[in-house]
């Protein structure tokens, strides 16, 4: 136990003593301050005869309770898991995990500390947004501030998803493939799909959802609902059911909830969901490897040995570096340099591009060739070029700006990442760099949508070019920029995957920067995203004028 | 060529300061920079190489100051950091070609540099392997083919022999020997042997104070006549230690040799000694710690 308090208390320290996490619980207490003053609504949508009212629940303490309970459960399922899977990278990363594997602690004790650090980091956050939903709700507030109220909901709902994502988040970076942007992207896809449970609970009441609809309800949104729509049928007695929605919300139709007993249901409901984060953690044991992450992976000793046979039918045995004779230095003669002001952008470029490419998994080489090549096969067997174009639109565009995501989720970090700094910065091109790095974002962002432009174009339709140059600047400026002021990828990683979920997968006409929908290219939204581009690229130009001078 | 400093000051905090007040001019040749560990070196290094500013002070590159306009230092710069990576998945020549790039070179030079540096760091037989596979050593000469890579008038190598074995580490020394005509080598390294193969001056830093910036002979004369080696049993060890710098100490099987710093012989059978500038580099540090 005391190992395990060790290890714990040693990750959580490193933790809290982070400026990152100091910004994190700045937006988290914003966002208690959004719940308690009305911004972020938890709402009842009552639809009759066509006319849809929102109904608000009055800012009680026990209903700012559930609303900040609720709030903290996406919070932490969302965002959460990005601050979370850090744990054994940072040990990676400051070669701790070298210290680590020659200790007698168990894998089991090493990955449940770093489990309750996950937890205690949670619980941080928690206690932030409790802190910030009491003051606001004492200033703002209907009825008697009462601390249990307000914060009960809180620990109930979202700390059972602190352990949860904490376990997760343990395992997917003790499993190789998914410790890295497949495993983030892997992971907003499976959280999202965690809620899907909630369209079975349309049209109905609490009493008639499934037991195993309600055991899946990571968010407690349906206890939620359980709790509070006695409080609405009081006002809505014809309500067909449907659990309320939680976002900006406008109407002035009130209900009001007071509080009261809780189900034992929903106490069983959240421990099982404690359980089954036990689960996940013993499964990520059993798949941990303690080896140092100085030793090759699977995958690239296969590669290694490839190599060594190559070498080895091609030049003999004699690979070893040391088996030749060293040419005497007094022999060696050295052109002298004389101009080391040649410009050579192109070269810088180029070597951005082939960096940027490099080491990638092998799928993600098949998938891009794939994203070039399908337009132009559909263009070649399609009579019509115009009757290719809306699937192109509507599949291949948001793909094709999703699959560059690998490549972009470095940008701006990768000096950082390779402790490549100082010698960037103390280069004469350090400025120029930064360019190129962006560049090369945009020049693979257009080879890999250059068949869907082939196709745009040969079908007549040059407006949807506007869409594709949004794609081509938006993704690659967002990223330069959050990794040149964060220093990390997750901050990229979970706001370009949440745009790009709304926009151009869902059709949300605000957030449809590739103008996947004729809506968003009409109002100009790509417009906007250029000009967003523009602007984040100049933040990140302001960075590294800031580090060179 | 010369690199001048004017009372260079870096504070961390409000009572930490990496380095204080450092007036120095760094002419052509190999000047060595030594100091125990956290003695500020790698601050100075830092500063030096543009990467980090000063709290006060500031420092010229043939009279430009490289503070105000670090552009002046850049372009004629070779840098080896003590931490440094590389990227791994690129081979040793793709590297240094990205590092010639950055450096501004154009594509001939640069192939024909990129030739010569790996012929020099004798990494020939890897060129076209990714970095990834390659040793901690391998990995150091890397570092040492992309400083040389633009023949630069400055070179600043902080900790350029750690990680060589001895062989390669001799070979750096000739490296850096045979071409410190023309153009200024600041060689930062707690491993005295080093400076002593290589370097014409020595600067030591102790505590982010400077202690001294001389000629190699000139220190090593500040102890003449003063270290000497003597034997003594085992148990009078601790008491030498009280009184003397002690610079070594070899076990034998009938008592221990003890070489030390003294005004005057310690022992009656105290023999004298020549001194040699790891004698003098502790002498220095330890009049530093004694004040």
């Amino acid at each position: 136990m005391r190992r395990l308090y060790h290890i714990a208390r040693a990750d959580f320290l490193q933790r809290v003593r982070s400026r990152r996490l100091l910004v994190v619980l700045a937006v988290v207490a914003y966002l208690g301050f959004l719940v308690n003053v009305g911004q972020i609504e938890l709402a009842y949508q009552v639809t009759d005869r066509s006319v849809e009212t929102n109904f608000h629940g009055e800012n009680t303490a026990a209903f700012i309770g559930l609303k900040a309970g609720l709030t903290g459960s996406a919070v932490i399922l969302f965002g959460g898991f990005y601050l979370m899977k850090n744990t054994l990278e940072r040990d990676r990363l400051y070669d701790v995990d070298q210290l680590v594997v020659s200790t007698p602690i168990s894998d089991k004790t090493y990955l449940a500390g770093k489990w309750l650090s996950n937890i205690a980091l949670g619980a941080v956050i928690l206690l932030t947004l409790g802190f910030a939903t009491i003051a606001n709700h004492a200033i703002h507030g209907i009825g008697p501030t009462n601390p249990v109220s307000l914060l009960a909901p809180l620990f109930v709902f979202a700390f059972p998803v602190c352990v949860l994502v904490g376990a997760v988040s343990l395992l997917f970076e003790t499993v190789d493939r998914l410790n890295g942007t497949l495993g983030n992207i892997s992971y907003i896809i499976l959280a999202t799909f965690s809620l899907a449970a909630l369209a079975a609970t349309q049209n109905s009441l609490p009493g008639s959802i499934p037991p195993w609809v309600k055991a899946g309800d990571i968010l407690g949104h349906i206890s939620i609902y359980n709790l509070t729509v006695d409080s609405l049928l009081v006002e809505v007695p014809n309500y067909s059911g449907g659990v309320p929605s939680i976002g900006t919300l406008d109407g002035d139709q009130t209900f009001r909830y007071d509080g009261g007993s809780w189900p034992l249901w929903i106490y069983f409901q959240r421990i099982g969901i404690m359980v089954f984060a036990t689960f996940v953690v013993l499964a990520a044991t059993v798949l941990f490897d303690r080896t140092p992450s100085y030793e090759l992976s699977n995958s690239s000793k296969r590669l290694s040995w490839v190599a060594a046979v190559l070498s080895t039918v091609t030049r003999g045995n004699n690979v070893d570096e040391d088996d030749t004779n060293p040419q005497s230095i007094d022999s060696i003669s050295l052109t002298p340099v004389n101009d080391r002001d040649s410009g050579g952008f192109g070269r810088l470029l180029a070597a951005e591009i082939r960096l940027a490419l490099r080491g990638q998994p092998w799928w993600w080489y098949i998938g891009a060739v794939a994203l070039i090549g399908s337009p132009l096969l559909i263009l070649a067997n399609e009579s019509s070029p115009d009757a290719a174009v809306m699937p192109i639109r509507q599949i291949a565009l948001p793909l094709a700006f999703i699959w560059p995501i690998f490549i972009w989720s470095g940008m701006g970090v990768r000096t950082v990442k390779h402790r490549m700094t100082s010698l960037v910065l103390s280069s004469k091109y350090a400025n120029k760099q930064l360019i190129a790095e962006w560049l090369a974002g945009v020049v693979i962002a257009m080879g890999i949508g250059s068949g869907i432009l082939v196709l745009f174009v040969s079908a007549g339709q040059p407006e949807l070019f506007l869409g594709y140059a949004g794609g081509v600047l938006f993704a690659p400026s967002l990223a330069i920029a959050t990794g040149i002021w964060s220093r990390s990828s997750w901050l990229f990683e979970i706001v370009y995957l949440m745009i790009w979920y709304v926009g151009p997968l869902n059709s949300a006409v605000p957030l449809d920067f590739v103008g996947s929908t004729t809506e968003s290219i009409e109002i100009g939204i790509p417009l906007v995203f250029i000009g967003v581009s523009l602007v984040l690229f100049s933040t990140a130009a302001l960075r590294r004028r800031m580090e060179t001078q | 060529m010369k690199l001048r400093t004017e009372g260079l000051g870096k504070q961390y905090s409000e009572d930490t300061w990496g380095i204080r007040d450092i007036s120095l001019e760094f002419t052509e040749g190999i000047h060595g920079l030594l100091g125990p560990n956290g003695a500020g070196k790698s601050t100075l290094m830092n500063i030096l190489t543009t990467v980090m500013k000063p709290t006060t002070g500031t420092a010229y590159w043939e009279n430009k100051d490289i503070i105000e306009s670090p552009g002046a230092i850049r372009s004629i710069l070779g840098y080896l950091p003590q931490d440094f990576g590389v990227y791994p998945d690129l081979t040793l020549e793709e590297f240094l070609e990205y590092m010639a790039a950055l450096r501004g070179l154009n594509s001939e030079t640069a192939n024909a540099r990129i030739d010569e540096m790996i012929t020099l760091t004798n990494l020939a037989d890897v060129r076209n392997r990714k970095l990834k596979t390659f040793s901690g050593g391998m990995r150091q000469r890397v570092g040492i083919a992309q400083a040389l890579l633009n023949d630069p008038d400055l070179l600043i190598a902080d900790e350029p022999t750690v990680g060589l074995d001895p062989e390669e580490r001799v070979r750096l020394r000739s490296a850096l020997s045979n071409t410190a005509d023309g153009r200024v080598i600041i060689l930062s390294t707690h491993i005295v042997p080093d400076v002593e193969a290589t370097a014409n001056k020595i600067a030591i830093l102790d505590n982010g104070q400077l202690l001294t910036h001389t000629t190699v002979g000139e220190l090593i004369n500040r102890v003449d006549d003063q270290v000497f080696e003597c034997l003594v049993p085992r148990e009078k060890l601790s008491t030498l230690q009280e009184q003397y710098q002690v610079c070594s100490t070899v076990q034998r099987s009938d008592g221990v040799k003890v070489r030390l710093i003294a005004p005057t012989p310690p022992t009656d059978d105290a023999t004298k000694v020549s001194p040699t500038l790891e004698d003098a580099y502790l002498e220095a540090i330890d009049q530093q710690d004694g004040i």
